[in-house]
């Protein structure tokens, strides 16, 4: 299954990320940040994900909490780590891009620390799945909803408070030709989270059930 | 007793302020030199205060956008691969696992 379940993965990761540059390289460059703002294309798609997988992993952990249903708790771990994955292209790329747009690397701004605790919760539903022992899955469920309750809020953060990022309204202004580039990218990354959170969930209902032969072989030894 | 006590604790106190001030004058002492040695700390250049349009700074002020967006497209190539790289590993570890211990029989689908 490994094999047959990657190989269409990776070549289409492989193409999409192969071609997505040269999509980007055609766009034009925006009239006041010049050729940095090319980040943007691989900054904001991640940045949309995190968010998604945030509330995927909070949906997913309340419908666990409410039918106790395995599948939903191997959903919202798969979103969970997806989320910090996405988190940490956003926490690298942003950066890099504040480097030269700004002139720092960081500020403690609302978007911007509003997304590292975002990502901090991930990481410590992640951790508490990891060592939390018996019940931490239950316990991590919790932790997931506020991250959920946190994503609308990293997300509108920056109409509300005066912050050196930009404004939600960017996405919806884009200049046309700036357009293609970018829907190509969001698209190029939605079809890859779906597919890891299709397979990371796979891998958790697998853990799952090796978990019970291992108890059930226990069972029989006695 | 309570005289002994006070002239005991009089004598710690004591003991401790000259340590503290030991230490101060050892810290000190060595960053003093170091200042008289060093030559005086260069002026930053003058503050504006008025934007400055991004095509009119100095060619020297300004820093070059490549390598920022190289390495922002080369962190991120290298996490999703290496995330893929990852996934599949422990994919495959678990398949083969539930292989060894149930020959034969079909993992359930998710």
């Amino acid at each position: 299954m490994t094999t047959r379940f990657f190989t269409p993965i990776i070549l289409l990761a492989s193409f999409m990320f192969a071609t997505a540059p040269l999509l980007v390289s055609q766009a034009p460059y925006e009239s006041t940040m010049g050729m940095i703002q090319k980040i943007f294309y691989y900054h904001v798609p991640p940045a949309i994900l995190m968010l998604v997988s945030g509330v995927v992993c909070g949906v997913a952990s309340a419908r666990y909490l409410m039918t106790r249903q395995k599948r939903h708790d191997h959903t919202a771990v798969a979103a969970a780590e997806l989320s910090l994955i996405f988190g940490s292209i956003v926490l690298v790329t942003g950066p890099l891009w504040a480097r030269k747009a700004w002139g720092i690397y960081w500020d403690w701004d609302v978007r911007l620390t509003s997304t590292l605790l975002l990502w901090m919760i991930f990481a410590a539903y992640l951790l508490l799945r990891r060592f939390g022992g018996p019940g931490s899955d239950r316990l991590a469920a919790g932790v997931a909803i506020f991250g959920a309750a946190n994503s609308p809020f990293v997300y509108w953060s920056v109409n509300v408070w005066r912050t050196l990022h930009p404004k939600t309204s960017v996405i919806p202004t884009l200049a046309p030709s700036m357009r293609p580039a970018f829907y190509y990218c969001l698209f190029a990354f939605l079809l890859l989270y779906l597919v890891l959170l299709r397979a990371r969930s796979r891998l958790e209902a697998q853990r799952a059930l090796l978990d019970e032969i291992y108890l059930a072989r226990d069972d029989e030894d006695r | 007793m309570t005289t002994t006590m006070t002239n005991i604790m009089m004598k710690r106190l004591r003991a401790a302020v000259g340590s503290l001030a030991l230490i101060v004058s050892l810290l000190i002492a060595p960053a003093t030199a170091l200042a008289q040695q060093s030559p005086a700390p260069a002026q930053p250049p003058a503050a504006t205060d008025q934007f400055v349009p991004m095509d009119e700074i100095p060619e020297q002020d300004k820093l070059p956008a490549a390598p920022y967006l190289i390495t922002a497209y080369a962190i991120v190539w290298l996490m999703l691969l290496f995330y893929v790289w990852s996934l599949w590993r422990r994919l495959q570890r678990v398949e083969d696992e539930l292989k060894r211990l149930a020959p034969g029989s079909s993992v359930a689908d998710h």
